[in-house]
């Protein structure tokens, strides 16, 4: 166990426009071991999905990756031609996205699509194709697959496409998951079906996944490690258990504070004030420094990566540990 | 004085396919039936007192937006009554129903959808006091700096549009703006979920901070109960266009006797708990064009019998203002309580 599946070391994407440079992820770093559940954490805009992306190879011109590497297994996805990449993406990588019309044909029977991939990237039979098809339907609790197999995808609910986007995820027993928000457009009833066999199904393959989400609640009950992030920095990463009850970093701890539960019924909640700044109009130093209650003249200067503990760090001048 | 600001008796709404005269005259030649409709909402009975918070809940297709757009008197209900402290809307002249459905006002999910992207603020906030007559026309600069104050903005935003706002701060506009004609009622649909999780604590706190100023009621709709538990103080639960249970929060927090509550509860990811394995209900929400027989919930519940799938269970009286529809609930309780606490 413990072999990283992917390091991202100090990764910069930048995006270049008439209102000025953006760096949509500034010296990402992060690990993902073997049959560990990373949960990105963050807000809108805080370059979450950007870091799914760069790593997929799908970031598009005006962005492109300026600094750092992403290696996978060893090699460097950043140097890879796109031919290679090809072979990687979808075999080894692969990527669950927040609407699964974004990995569906709308055009093509769903057993179309799933055999599609297989062919892609093994030279398969087309009837071992059609039985690992419903195979891998059945796996992900898909009511009468063999019917499911010849429909298209407008024939199916929100909640069903995106069990057959996740199975097509799965069909090549990739090493790594990317999931942008899997379930978040979906019903609570729902997200919990698809989360569950989703954990099932991971589990028996030891597969690693990187979790992206808005929600902290649902990043708690799947990862291992949280990674949580701001304006394009990772402001904090660890285990997850520890985060969520001794965060270090001021915006972790106003999060954790502003979420109904930490606070007594019907009393006002605790907020972080103010919101995001752009990300072409960042102040210096400290992305969160104008929203932070603990804000000092330190804090407008360049922050390091503070390692607390062996397995966690922090990018904060003044990392306090809190127990919430 | 009525004890109930608004009540919605037996309220109903149905939605048909539009149909052009062709088509009608063709499906009267062939005789055919007509064209099946959608029941959004069915006998739904709730009522508001002054100065409570009633949370609507439910997941997508259940009919809470329908059910709040009704009560907001933007749509009209197929079937049933609504009366505004004791007076039936129905009943009302056209001009006094006016009046009446201004004591009533509306926030929605997205904030920019609902602002003119062509107006500034002054005239976005000081527009519709101005035309009902509520302020004179030289008093609307001060009013409007009064009712951005109101909302935590800085009332130098005046002449700015929607599109310089963020997220939050347009949600807060979109809250001065209803709160401008001097409501009664506030029905927020979704008011909170487009927006992130920091920015939602301070929308929140906007709406607790007026909550306890003490002149208003609100009908808050969501589907995330963690905001629900937090805020309201009567729930009602829906699920299929029928409220399936309606109670105080507290006790219906603690204390769930639907099983549709019960796994909704249950399946909510939440804060503290860790890492953990989820016990999903099975199946999908049926299709409102063809919803099951009996209970609408029995196809998924865990703990149906043979009654369930033939006869629909009416809302049952659990405890003081506590009521549920489920048959597990008489003749044997206990039998349910002590299967729900496995």
């Amino acid at each position: 166990m413990n072999k990283p599946v992917l390091e991202i070391q100090n990764l910069t994407t930048r995006f270049e426009s008439e209102q000025g440079i953006a760096n949509a992820m500034d010296g990402v770093s992060l690990q993902i071991d073997e049959g560990e559940v990373v949960g990105l954490v963050g807000e809108s805009g805080s370059g979450k999905s950007m870091t799914g992306y760069s790593i997929m190879g799908l970031v598009e011109h005006p962005g492109s990756i300026v600094n750092g590497s992403i290696l996978y297994r060893g090699r460097n996805l950043c140097s890879l031609s796109p031919e290679e990449l090809r072979k990687l993406r979808g075999d080894r990588i692969a990527m669950i996205f927040q609407d699964p019309m974004m990995s569906l044909n709308p055009v093509l029977r769903i057993d179309t699509q799933l055999s599609e991939t297989l062919k892609a990237h093994r030279s398969i039979q087309k009837y071992d194709a059609n039985r690992r098809a419903l195979e891998i339907l059945h796996a992900m609790g898909i009511p009468s697959p063999e019917i499911r197999l010849r429909q298209y995808p407008h024939e199916l609910s929100g909640g069903m496409r995106q069990r057959i986007a996740i199975a097509i995820a799965l069909l090549l027993e990739p090493d790594l998951i990317i999931a942008d928000e899997p379930t978040t457009a979906l019903d609570v009833t729902i997200q919990a079906q698809i989360i569950h066999e989703f954990q099932t199904l991971i589990e028996v393959r030891g597969t690693s996944v990187l979790w992206i989400t808005h929600d902290l609640a649902v990043a708690s009950t799947l990862a291992d490690r949280l990674a949580i992030m701001y304006s394009g920095q990772i402001m904090e990463q660890g285990p997850a258990v520890e985060i969520l009850s001794k965060p270090a970093h001021p915006y972790t701890q106003g999060l954790l504070r502003s979420i109904p539960s930490h606070n007594e019924r019907g009393k006002p909640l605790a907020q972080i004030r103010g919101s995001a700044p752009a990300l072409t109009q960042l102040p210096p130093g400290c992305p969160f420094s104008p929203r932070c209650e603990q804000a000092k003249s330190l804090c407008s200067s360049p922050v390091p990566t503070n390692q607390i503990g062996i397995s966690r760090s922090t990018r904060c001048h003044y990392p306090t540990v809190q127990t919430l | 004085m009525n004890r109930f600001i608004l009540e919605a008796h037996k309220i109903s709404r149905s939605f048909s396919p539009h149909e052009d005269l062709l088509g009608k005259v063709v499906r009267s030649i062939l005789i055919q039936p007509n064209p099946p409709s959608v029941k959004a909402l069915t006998d739904v009975t709730i009522t508001l007192k002054t100065g409570e918070v009633l949370g609507v809940v439910g997941e997508s297709g259940c009919g809470k937006s329908t059910l709040g757009r009704i009560l907001a008197g933007i749509l009209e209900p197929s079937g049933g009554q609504l009366m505004f402290r004791g007076k039936n809307l129905s009943d009302m002249d056209p001009h006094a129903r006016a009046e009446t459905l201004l004591k009533i006002q509306m926030i929605f999910q997205d904030p920019l959808s609902s602002l003119n992207p062509r107006k500034r603020v002054l005239d976005l906030i000081g527009e519709a006091p101005v035309v009902h007559g509520l302020i004179k026309a030289h008093e609307r600069d001060s009013f409007v700096s009064e009712a951005l104050t109101r909302v935590g903005l800085d009332k130098d935003v005046k002449s700015r549009f929607p599109h310089q706002f963020s997220g939050g701060q347009r949600q807060r506009i979109n809250i001065a703006r209803a709160l401008a004609v001097n409501p009664e009622i506030l029905i927020c649909d979704e008011s909170v979920a487009a927006l992130d999780v920091s920015i939602q604590a301070q929308i929140l706190n906007v709406f607790m901070k007026l909550k306890a100023e003490g002149s208003l009621s609100f009908i808050f709709i969501s589907h995330d109960l963690g905001v629900i538990e937090h805020l309201c103080d009567r729930v009602a639960i829906l699920y299929l266009g029928r409220i399936v249970e309606i109670g105080p929060v507290d006790q219906i927090f603690r204390d769930a006797k639907h099983p549709y509550t019960q796994a909704l509860l249950q399946e909510i990811p939440r804060i503290g708990v860790g890492k953990r394995r989820f016990n999903p209900i099975r199946g999908e929400i049926p299709s409102p064009l063809s919803p099951p027989s009996g209970c609408q919930f029995h196809p998924r519940c865990p703990h149906a019998k043979i009654e369930c799938s033939s006869r629909m269970p009416g809302l049952q009286q659990v405890s003081h203002e506590h009521h549920a529809a489920c048959h597990l609930l008489y003749g044997n309780s206990t039998h349910l309580t002590t299967e729900l606490s496995k």
